[in-house]
């Protein structure tokens, strides 16, 4: 049911619509498959982290060190790793390693929140006891990529869902769902499928495989010339049209790799490589199962909220009386004006609609008549002009040129 | 009913008054002495007022949504609110609004009924289900079971396509309007067989030079819409060249924003004096300002493409030259409206050098919006003029300043005219009295503080390099660096400044609502609809001024020179080429 929204045809609204069914999927999950439902997906989260390199398994431990001022991107503004995942009652220990100047700790959900210090072999820990992905940065360098991540719980099981792509299918007509691919080491994914009526899609568009599996491309020659760019940059093939070339990439570290064919990604070419068994609805799945009011709203799965226990009732009772007792004492005042107001203009009414009476001046000015006044005014103006135009030539230019160079 | 008493403003007589219960002898409201041309201004009014609710609506929500107020609406639907926006007021509200104001001024100063009424319900079908389709496709963006959609943005470049009734309407409200022009031209022909050498009343004369102006220039989206983007839409041909698509569009867009400026001035020239107490200070200065705008409002369309390759720079040089011709009737109107309203004090017994001012009748607000749109349109001419210099034009081209630029022009020195002289024209045209008039006395000021908050602050965005068009103005690369003030305060102003336009735009159509269900017919009017001569009269201007065959002609020559040449440029290489595939497909 849900789900099926994802595919309508249009562009438009789709985004609320998957929202709606993002939740309504995740709830789904939430209710019947709780084990399955953990999100290594972080959404975007890792886009900018240069040292994140999928998640590190740390489950079986009891406690696990992450360091805090490791080397990302060549600058010491990194968590080392950045995203690891533990079993829940596991307690994770923040060690400084004292480069990069001060840090802190801070959980994007606000669970833990550390000191913001700058000392060599300074701890903070965490406790996880509840399942779900904690996202994490360094407040003073979370602009320069100082992201992480802790995944609570999970990792195993066979059964997975639908990947949340966070609207990426959207616009790709082809897209119904991911083709499972797990236990081949090698798969195909044609380059130049229709799509839509038009030869600009990835087919499949999404294929699910293991960690270590190469994926080969493999242009059909329609559609001119394609390319297969992965959008975090880990893969890039060249740019060609000719029928039968091939480009090949091994995907070692579980994750979600999107992709685009860049002259064509304006038309709905796009398509997703999952490593590893990623499911969708994540670390909202979680919570998903419980029908709170709450949900409708944020998610817009329910747009009318229906009381779910007593006191729910009780208010929408007490609330709804007092609303018509005020709406009648309100419509009664109104018609009583309306009537005492009718009844006032009627004393206006004649045979036909007249015009006021024009009022006589209080002293004719005729011919002799000097718009001084005006003058003084439309001199302003231009003394104005000449003001606004020297503010945008010199100060709006200010340590730039200037007009005299 | 036409006399031989030929000056514009004098057509009274004396079958035009009559002795009520009281003993006063009292001028028929218009809307008994020309019946059938009341009723046509009230459908144009009253829809003009209904695409203005709507796309008042629209604007709030982009204003809310851009700053990150409120996003009601996800990201991908602003572009359809933005279209309906744009579309809705800078298009229907005006031409509509246009309509109503000019059968009303064309009927009054020439003093004869419309000639036909079959060609007046030809044109008011015409525009209207011309409206309805393309209000109707833009809206189906939002509905996903509605097959049809026009996010294409109130300038609808090609190779951005949109359903081909989209086309269709817009080509059906333009058509429309040439013939309520024609409507007012055989008026004025009528007029002219009773009086055979008498000069043009000074409102039918500017409703005339009006409407050639708007003939000449509504030419080009004419024939961008109708023989290249129905016909590309509907796939008889498979592409369009976007460069000459965008000229067409631009040879019309710039003439369009005097189509609206206009009627606004006709109101200015001719009502305002007399709201204020005075009469208009010179007849000759309305008319060569007019007779100026129907020669260079249309020659000045480049302007708008100063960043668009394949236009070499010295027609964008001569485009910009023309354009500041343009300051020149701009900064006359100026000048005789203030002198106008100076007058109209002075007559009221105001002494002082500038302490007239404050003894304006600020307090009525079909006075008081008339004057606050005059002074927003000054502050507008200022932003126009940076506009229009092609070195400047590059600092704030596509940025925020250039909405932040014509709501102070279209969107305050026409709406806000509208809307304040619909409160002393729709109870003449109705013959009810007004109602809500303390809601109406403050409309007219929060419209004003809303627009000053909200454009202030879109002109420093632009400068601040902040984009238009845009759902999500925040880029992770791109600090925007304020001149003066900060970003974070700019769109607080915008955002409590468009919420307050909203609240204006209600309020005007609270009291429009409520004078139109309880106001009672046939009442005895607040308001009077007669218009005192001018200091200076017609009589003391050169006769030629009336000729408007030559001004018709002069103007052609402009246009030839300003365009032919570049035009030929785009056509040579083949007409429809280079070209692009419609998008989305």
């Amino acid at each position: 049911m849900a789900p099926n929204r994802d595919r309508q045809p249009r562009p438009t609204r789709r985004r609320l619509l998957a929202a709606g069914g993002t939740v309504a999927t995740g709830a789904l999950l939430g209710a019947t498959a709780p084990a399955a439902a953990q999100s290594s997906d972080f959404d975007g989260w890792f886009d900018d982290v240069d040292n994140y390199d999928g998640v590190v398994d740390r489950t079986g431990e009891s406690e696990v060190t992450v360091e805090v001022g490791v080397d990302n991107g060549g600058q010491p503004y990194g968590f080392g790793p950045p995203a690891v995942r533990i079993d829940p009652g596991a307690t994770v220990v923040w060690e400084w390693t004292g480069r990069g100047g001060s840090h802190n700790v801070v959980a994007e959900d606000g669970s833990f929140e550390s000191e913001l210090v700058g000392e060599a072999g300074h701890t903070f820990s965490h406790t996880f006891e509840s399942e779900g992905t904690f996202k994490y940065v360094c407040i003073p360098h979370e602009a320069l990529g100082m992201k992480g991540a802790i995944v609570v719980g999970g990792g195993g099981g066979g059964g997975v869902s639908e990947p949340d792509y966070d609207g990426w299918f959207d616009d790709v007509d082809n897209y119904e769902e991911t083709v499972d691919e797990r236990g081949n080491s090698e798969v195909t994914v044609e380059v130049g499928v229709d799509n839509g009526g038009q030869p600009y899609g990835f087919g499949p568009p999404a294929v699910r495989i293991d960690p270590g599996t190469t994926v080969v491309w493999e242009w059909t020659g329609r559609g001119g010339s394609h390319n297969v760019v992965a959008e975090d940059g880990s893969f890039e093939s060249e740019l060609v049209g000719e029928a039968g070339h091939t480009f090949s990439h091994t995907f070692e570290n579980e994750g979600t790799y999107k992709y685009v064919c860049i002259p064509h990604e304006a038309l709905g070419m796009k398509g997703a490589i999952v490593v590893g068994n990623i499911s969708g609805g994540g670390g909202d799945g979680g919570d998903g199962g419980q029908e709170t009011p709450a949900e409708g709203e944020t998610g817009g799965g329910s747009l009318i909220p229906v009381p779910s226990d007593f006191v729910g009732w009780f208010a929408l009772v007490i609330g709804g009386s007092l609303g018509v007792a005020v709406t009648t004492v309100l419509g009664a005042e109104s018609y009583a004006a309306y009537r005492d107001h009718a009844a006032s203009e009627q004393a206006y009414v004649g045979e036909q609609a007249t015009e006021a009476v024009e009022q006589e001046p209080v002293e004719e000015i005729d011919g002799d008549y000097d718009p001084l006044g005006t003058a003084a005014l439309v001199a302003g103006y231009f003394v104005l002009i000449v003001l606004l135009w020297v503010f945008m030539y010199f100060v709006e230019f200010i340590g730039g040129p200037t007009i005299t160079g | 009913m036409a006399t031989e008493h030929g000056t514009e403003t004098g057509f009274e007589t004396e079958q035009e008054y009559v002795e009520t219960e009281d003993g006063t002898r009292r001028r028929l409201a218009f809307v008994d002495r020309f019946p059938e041309a009341a009723r046509t201004a009230r459908i144009c009014l009253w829809i003009a007022f209904a695409a203005f609710g709507v796309g008042a609506l629209f604007g709030l929500i982009q204003a809310l949504h851009r700053t990150n107020t409120l996003r009601i609406i996800p990201s991908s639907d602003y572009y359809t609110i933005l279209t309906g926006h744009g579309v809705l007021l800078a298009l229907v509200f005006t031409t509509f609004g246009i309509a109503g104001l000019f059968h009303w001024a064309n009927t009054r100063s020439l003093g004869v009924s419309p000639t036909s009424r079959r060609l007046t319900q030809g044109w008011l079908w015409t525009m209207s289900i011309g409206t309805l389709l393309a209000a109707g496709t833009i809206v189906g963006g939002l509905f996903d079971w509605i097959p049809a959609s026009a996010d294409v943005l109130y300038t609808f470049y090609a190779p951005l396509e949109a359903h081909p009734l989209f086309y269709i309407g817009a080509a059906l409200l333009i058509v429309g309007s040439w013939g309520a022009g024609l409507d007012w031209f055989l008026q004025y022909r009528e007029w002219r067989s009773h009086n055979p050498d008498a000069r043009i009343p000074l409102q039918s004369f500017m409703v005339m030079t009006t409407m050639l102006m708007w003939y000449l220039s509504s030419a080009g989206v004419a024939i961008e819409v109708v023989f290249f983007l129905i016909p590309w839409s509907l796939g008889l041909i498979s592409q369009v060249d976007p460069l000459l698509t965008r000229t067409l569009f631009w040879y019309f867009g710039h003439p369009v924003v005097y189509f609206w400026l206009l009627p606004a001035y006709v109101v200015w020239y001719t009502v305002l004096p007399k709201l204020a107490g005075g009469r208009l200070f010179s007849d000759p200065l309305a008319r060569v300002t007019f007779v100026l705008f129907l020669l260079l409002s249309t020659p000045v369309g480049f302007h708008h493409q100063y960043t668009d390759p394949g236009i070499a720079s010295g027609y964008k040089l001569v485009a910009m030259t023309n354009t500041f011709f343009l300051l020149l009737p701009s900064l006359l109107t100026l000048f005789t409206v203030v002198a106008s309203m100076e007058h109209g004090a002075r007559q009221q017994g105001a002494k002082g050098y500038l302490a007239w001012l404050k003894d304006l009748p600020w307090e009525r607000p079909e006075f008081s919006g008339v004057a606050l749109a005059g002074i927003m349109f000054a502050a507008g001419g200022f932003s126009g003029m940076i506009n229009a210099g092609m070195n400047i034009n590059y600092l704030i081209h596509n940025t925020i300043w250039v909405p932040g630029h014509f709501h102070l022009t279209v969107g305050t020195a026409y709406a806000l005219t509208l809307m304040a002289i619909a409160y002393w024209l729709v109870p003449q045209l109705t013959g009810k009295r007004l109602q809500f008039r303390g809601m109406a006395a403050i409309q007219p000021f929060v419209w004003f503080v809303g627009m000053v908050l909200m454009s202030n602050a879109m002109h420093r965005g632009g400068l601040a390099g902040i984009p238009r068009r845009t759902a999500e103005p925040q880029y992770d690369q791109v600090t925007f660096d304020a001149v003066v003030g900060t970003v974070g305060e700019m769109r607080i102003q915008i955002a409590i400044g468009g919420t307050l336009l909203f609240v204006g735009a209600m309020m005007f159509l609270a009291v429009m609502a409520g004078t139109w269900a309880l106001g009672k017919p046939n009442s005895q009017l607040r308001v009077n609809g007669s218009i005192p001569e001018p200091l200076s009269g017609a009589e003391e201007s050169p006769r030629v001024l009336d000729n408007l065959k030559l001004w018709t002609a002069i103007a052609i020559a402009l246009v030839l020179l300003a365009y032919g040449i570049p035009l030929y440029d785009m056509v040579a290489d083949g007409i429809l080429w280079p070209g692009s595939v419609p998008f989305p497909e």
